[in-house]
Formats: C-alpha cells, structure tokens, sequence
C-alpha cells in the first residue's frame, strides 16, 4: 500500500519526524492513552470493515451471481451445419440440461439466502462483542480503581 | 503535421481527466497538430473541438494516432480496440476494485472492467503514458512497450480563484481549534474514515476544539454514512464537516481557512487536492500511498503508517513548529511550479511526437 518512502532531505522534516515517532511511543506507554486509541480502532472495525461479516459481502455477492443460470443451451454458429447440429442437440436433451440447471439455481440460491442470514447474525454478534469488551473494560477499570482506595 | 485525436469516456467541466485532455488538445494544436476529443459522454456544453465518440467517422478521419484516456471502465475502451488506428494509452489509473466490493459492487465491476482494458490495450498500444512513475509501473507490469512518466496538464499558472468572503467570515467566526482540510469525493480508498479517526485521537491528546472538514460528495452514500456514523460512535460528530456543490470561490475560501491538508487515501493516481493546497499555501501532511509520494515530492510532511496517533502527531508537530511550516509551504509553491503549463504541456507533446515518430519509422 505505501509506495518507496524516502526518508526527507529537509533536517527540519526529519527531526519532525522524529519528534513525532517519540510522541507516539510515548502515548502508547500511557495505559489509559493506549486503551483510548485501542478504543479509536474498534470503532473504525465496526464502521467500516475489517470484520468476519464484512468480509463475507463481496463473497456473498459473487455467489448470487454465479447462482444464476443461463439453461438456454446457445445454438449460434459461424459454421451452418454446426448450428444444425446445435439445434438438434438442444431438441435431444434441452430439457435434460434445463432439468439439471433448475436444480442447481436451486441449490445456489438456497446458499447465498444462507450466506446471508449467517453474516447478518455474524454482524450482530461482532457489534455485541464489541459492547461486550468494552464493559469488560471498565468494569476491569472500576474494580482497579476499588482496589486503589481499600488499599 | 499530424493528426492526434483523444478518445476519453465521458469528457464534464470540472473533471481532472477532462480538463487535461482539453489542455493537451490545445497543446496539440500549438504544435500544429490537428486534434479533436472524441467522448462517449459529454456533460454539459460541448467545448470547442470535442464530439461524440459516434461522430468519429465526420470529425476523426485520417487520425495518424489515437490517444485514450484511461481512468474508467468504459465503451469508448472497446471502440478503440476495436479499430484499426494506432493508439497511445495515457493512463491516469483506476481504483482496485476491492475497495469498493463491500460499498458498491457495481462501481467495483466497472473498475475490474476497466483495468481489464488496460490490459487488453496494452497488446497493441504504441505507447503508454502515465502521470506519476506510479503508474508507470502498472503500465510496465501490464506488459505495455514506451512507457514514460508525462506530467498531468493542469492549470496552475494563475494565482487561485479568489476566496468568497461570505464563506471566510462564516468559517471564521466558528474556528475555535486547528483546522483539518481533506478535498475528495467520499470514497472508500479515500479513507476519510481514518482521518475521523486521526481527528479523534488528535482532540485527545493535543486540542480538544480541532475539527475536520471534508469536502466533496459521496461516491457511495453508504460509506459516507459509515463515516459520520464513526464520527458519532467518537464523539466527535460536533467537529466533522461534509460540504459539497462548492464554487471554486467558495472551495479558495475552505482551503484558505485551514491550518492543515491531511491526506490519509489508500490509492490515488494523483490527487489534484494535494497540489491545490500547496497552490494555497497550505502545508500537507500525507500517507504515502500509492501515488501521493510522486505529487507531494518533498513538499509535505510523508507518512510511512497512518494509525490515528501517528496522524496526530505529525499534524501537531506541524502546528507547533513554525520553521517547518514555512518550509513546507515554500517547498509547495516550487513544487506548484513545476506544473506551470509552459514546463508541463511542452513535455507531453515531446512524448506524442515520440510515439508518432515511432510509427513513421515503423519501430
């Protein structure tokens, strides 16, 4: 994703730079800092991807397009006695082929109506677990800080 | 003198491809080339020497070469390969689609398609020409011959289109904090999602009153709801702005008004808003993805990561050192410079004649 990054010529651009990496490091050492960002990227997961349920979409999507099936049997030939024989094929066992696809639509679309109602439970399970975690959290902060004043 | 057409899917007024394709045009034509722009669509009043891509036959014949420009999957990608006329690719390039598989799997197929014309046009095309070495490089992987970097051809010549005043007064009155400035269309490789983010973690640590806005409109409203609804979930929906329909004074009057031009995309061919802020003094900040390293040059504080606390504290290492501020901002006017048309459309020329020359030689 990031393309060849050079390091800046300008010294006044690296000692940023640097300056900032510190900064960050510094930020994360903090607990109750580190714990707000840890915050920040569970938010941004729940909106905007980086879940099972958002992954399962485009997946999902490529399914219900593979489930339809075109059952014409195509009789088109450059050649004339070719789209004769086509034709004549498609007499023979059209309704075979038609038979066979039908129950394959079937079968394709029934699990894409599964995929579906599975990542949408999926998604509510993840946004549960998320509220789950974060009151393990404070009440894992409440009991600190109880544990702070009995002592 | 040659004739040297353009083909382009859909030619509007404010699009970046479309205003680059009516300047090589009249670059063209300085040059004493015949040249015509040929689209599928045309938005708006149809400018001087362009048609519909179905007028070809009346306005195109005897092309000497074609020059397709590919940002999109498109009807007029096929028209070329589907004529026997010698073309030269110039490829502003396409957004993976698996940035929009979630969002909007239309959009996501349009951009499959398209980067399957890149490669399908890369079997007969006498020359590809990309406005970044970023793009450079996806025309070599994708097994084009006469690759070259030629600038994108913009109009930066003139000072900037005046700030509306209304719009400054407005904007002043409600700063309280630093504030952020992101143009682009709400998209998901713009990653706007992740300057909230940035925004989020910066009003924690460093200035509780920054805000953030975002100028452009949705290219997919889900993921614009997304955003705002991240906004909300931070606490920080008070401090997020969404503008779009801007006038170009309107649009002097936000770049003006900010501290700061922070760009977080995932992929960008270009990124005209980059140039456009260093065009208004505004110092960048940038994830180096894709080809924002190849815009902002050393004219922007570059970024390796871009987790909300690294954003953060770069943009706050901006705001506090002053020294810094005035290089950066000096590094962008320079770096503005070197898309002054006079530089720019002499350099693209130079490569169409090269691919013309190429032909004539039968190389």
């Amino acid at each position: 994703m990031t393309t060849a990054l050079r390091e800046p010529s300008s010294p006044l651009a690296r000692a940023a730079l640097e300056r900032a990496a510190a900064e960050v490091a510094a930020w994360r050492s903090d607990a109750e800092a580190a714990q707000e960002l840890e915050q920040i990227a569970r938010a941004v997961a729940r909106r905007t991807g980086g879940s099972a349920s958002a992954a399962l979409a485009p997946q999902l999507s490529a399914l219900a397009t593979a489930a339809r099936i075109d059952t014409d049997v195509p009789t088109e030939s450059r050649i004339r006695a070719a789209k004769g024989i086509k034709a004549g094929v498609k007499a023979l066992v059209g309704f075979y082929v038609n038979h066979v696809a039908q129950q394959v639509r079937v079968l394709g679309e029934a699990t894409v109506n599964l995929g579906r109602v599975t990542s949408k439970e999926l998604g509510r399970l993840e946004g549960e677990v998320t509220v789950l975690r974060e009151e393990v959290a404070e009440l894992t902060r409440t009991v600190a800080e109880l544990r702070g004043d009995a002592s | 003198m040659s004739a040297v057409h353009q083909i382009i899917p859909v030619l509007a007024p404010h699009d970046a491809v479309g205003g680059h394709t009516r300047r090589v045009r009249d670059a063209l034509r300085s040059r004493g080339h015949h040249s015509e722009i040929f689209a599928e669509v045309i938005v708006g009043p149809v400018p001087d020497g362009a048609h519909l891509l179905q007028d070809f036959d009346a306005h195109g014949a005897g092309a000497d070469l074609l020059v397709y420009q590919s940002s999109t999957g498109s009807t007029a990608a096929d028209w070329v390969l589907s004529r026997d006329l010698p073309f030269a690719v110039n490829y502003h390039n396409v957004t993976p689609a698996s940035f929009f598989e979630r969002w909007h799997p239309d959009a996501a197929a349009n951009m499959r398609r398209a980067r399957n014309q890149m490669r399908a046009m890369s079997l007969r095309s006498v020359a590809g020409l990309a406005d970044s070495a970023y793009n450079a490089a996806e025309l070599t992987e994708a097994g084009y011959r006469n690759v070259q970097v030629t600038p994108l051809l913009l109009d930066v010549s003139d000072a900037p289109p005046a700030p509306d005043p209304d719009t400054i007064a407005r904007l002043g009155a409600r700063r309280r904090g630093q504030r952020w400035l992101f143009v682009g269309r709400l998209a998901p490789n713009k990653c706007q999602h992740d300057l909230v983010a940035a925004l989020a973690a910066y009003r924690r640590r460093f200035d509780p009153d920054a805000e953030l806005v975002l100028v452009g409109s949705a290219a997919v409203n889900e993921y614009q709801d997304a955003v705002l609804a991240l906004a909300d979930d931070l606490g920080v929906d008070g401090a997020v702005t969404v503008v779009s329909g801007l006038s170009d004074e309107e649009l002097s009057a936000y770049y003006e008004s900010a501290d700061v031009f922070v760009c977080v995309s995932e992929h960008e061919g270009f990124c005209i808003p980059l140039i456009e802020a260093m065009r208004h003094d505004l110092p960048v900040v940038a994830f180096a993805a894709a080809a924002v390293p190849d815009t902002v040059g050393e004219a922007g504080l570059l970024l390796g990561q871009k987790d909300p606390a690294t954003v953060a504290a770069a943009v706050h290492e901006l705001g506090t050192d002053e020294a810094l501020r005035a290089e950066l901002t000096a590094a962008g006017a320079a770096r503005v410079r070197d898309f002054d048309l006079a530089r720019t459309a002499p350099v693209f020329v130079d490569a169409v004649e090269g691919a013309l020359r190429e032909l004539q030689t039968g190389a």
